[in-house]
């Protein structure tokens, strides 16, 4: 990662202008043109000056969402990669289980968050594993394709070698399935976030999904912005630690985007 | 040295069953290089596979020094084989790569020297094919030759008796294949392995084997088990010699 000044202008500099461009348009939209009214559209500025006025509150709710979005992310992670393993393992069970998790990937899994909700009655909890719910099915399918993508020489070769099954996935399986998997992983931090904000609009007197209604219902839509931007922004952050982690861990290939 | 006994292989169940191979018998002795050839689809492979101990044979049995292949006893280390695209794993390192084999034999018990040895015999062998300073490279950066002669070493790093060889030369360049077969014929005489190689080049076979076994197909038969009486050591000159082109016209015969 040896970025030449001009490479790093490009990739730090030109997003730069693409996000100011927009922040342009919306400040000339409503505070020059008045295009729309306060209560619809807050000027730019508005929402910043909302969000200095009560940081602390609305910092406090981001951590809550970012928090339970982030643990129910990672229990989602940890389970996909044990029940991963285990479906590979065998060919019955994997036909057996793979149309369940299929259908699980493909049916609108927040439809379940009222249940779990019922279920759990301590409502950041709740939160927490919608989010770890949602996220787990991409993640999964993810790993599954990945262990299931190596060749069948590469697996005859280690069979002529003597490998046992925990070595066939060491030193093949796990590491063929690393692009899959991190390809799974930025689908699941994107799912957690609205899990757990979901969860937080359904039943909870805190998080960002409970103040950003709180903030519509009483026509501070700019709170609501602030609120929103500020989750979008922690998400991204996310998503870029799992770029550079994917650049570290698979150096062999080019196709991250801080190969050079 | 191999014992390959009334050998049959059949696909499938009931009508649909595909007879692969059908009554092989062959015996091949210490430090021979036989070489298989036949039309695609004959079942070469199929029969590779099954004195790799990778499938069972649906009748007759395989042995290696008396053992079978099937049989628990049966040494892994005693057995290579080569593939006809290298099967190399891109994160590791050319090293790293010959030393896969080596690094699973150890924990599981199947290797009679220490690490040591093996670090030294890799590097011998780097040297042997040509390899060196591309020892810390990554397979992506190199050729198909070079390729497959990582993974011509990674089969001979735990210094197996039998080396099988599936068309490993068939997807490289004309003039890439013939240095490769002469380093081969370099690499078979210094480490005396015995050798089953599968082509459909006849050529190929001819230049390199003490016997050439012609296989027809469905079901895969062995038709004759040519002799090559060609003095050793080859060299390239050895395909204009009358000899050479008597033996190639007459496994021509087979394929016209």
């Amino acid at each position: 990662m040896s970025a030449r000044p001009a490479h790093r202008l490009r990739r730090l500099g030109l997003p730069l202008v693409g996000v100011l461009l927009v922040a342009g348009v919306w400040l000339v939209a409503t505070d020059v043109l008045s295009l729309f009214g306060p209560t619809v559209l807050p000027s730019p500025i508005k929402v910043v000056d909302e969000f200095l006025r009560i940081r602390e509150l609305i910092l406090d709710h981001v951590w809550i969402t970012f928090r339970a979005g982030l643990l129910g992310f990672l229990l989602a992670i940890g389970l996909a990669l044990v029940t991963g393993m285990l479906v590979t393992l065998n060919q019955r069970v994997q036909d057996t289980l793979m149309p369940l998790l299929v259908g699980g990937n493909t049916v609108p899994r927040v439809a379940v968050a009222p249940l779990i909700i019922f279920y759990i009655d301590v409502t950041t909890f709740a939160s927490l594993l919608i989010a770890a719910w949602v996220a787990y099915f991409p993640i999964l399918i993810n790993v599954i394709e990945g262990l299931e993508s190596t060749s069948k020489d590469e697996l005859d070769f280690l069979s002529v070698v003597g490998a046992s099954t925990w070595q066939e996935y060491r030193f093949l399986k796990i590491p063929n399935a690393l692009p899959y998997i991190f390809d799974g992983l930025k689908i699941g931090i994107i799912t957690a976030m609205v899990g757990a904000i979901v969860g937080e609009f359904v039943a909870s007197s805190e998080g960002v999904g409970y103040l950003a209604l709180l903030g519509l219902q009483d026509s501070n839509v700019a709170l609501t912005l602030a609120l929103v931007f500020l989750i979008g922004i922690a998400t991204t952050l996310i998503i870029y630690a799992i770029y550079l982690l994917e650049a570290r861990l698979m150096f062999w290939q080019d196709t991250s985007l801080f190969s050079e | 040295m191999i014992s390959i006994q009334d050998v049959s292989k059949r696909y499938g169940e009931g009508e649909e069953a595909v007879q692969a191979l059908a009554d092989i018998n062959v015996g091949i002795a210490e430090n021979e290089f036989i070489s298989i050839v036949g039309p695609s689809g004959c079942g070469k492979t199929t029969l590779l596979h099954l004195v790799a101990g990778l499938l069972d044979p649906s009748s007759g049995r395989i042995k290696v020094d008396d053992t079978d292949v099937q049989s628990s006893d049966f040494q892994k280390s005693s057995l290579g084989l080569v593939f006809q695209h290298p099967v190399l794993l891109e994160w590791r390192t050319v090293q790293k790569n010959i030393m896969l084999p080596i690094q699973i034999m150890q924990r599981n018990g199947d290797l009679e020297e220490d690490i040591d040895y093996y670090r030294q015999r890799s590097r011998e062998l780097i040297d042997l094919v040509g390899l060196e300073g591309f020892e810390n490279s990554y397979p992506q950066e190199l050729s198909g030759g070079m390729q497959q002669r990582v993974s011509i070493c990674q089969s001979l790093v735990y210094d197996p008796k039998i080396l099988l060889m599936d068309e490993p030369f068939g997807s490289l360049d004309a003039l890439t294949k013939d240095h490769l077969n002469e380093e081969l014929l370099d690499i078979w005489r210094e480490t005396s392995k015995t050798i089953l190689f599968i082509t459909h080049d006849l050529d190929e076979a001819v230049f390199l084997s003490d016997r050439v076994l012609v296989m027809s197909s469905r079901p895969g038969k062995i038709l004759e088990d040519v002799h090559v009486d060609l003095p050793r050591p080859r060299t390239s000159e050895v395909r204009g010699s009358e000899a050479f082109i008597e033996t190639s016209s007459h496994l021509y015969s087979y394929f016209r």
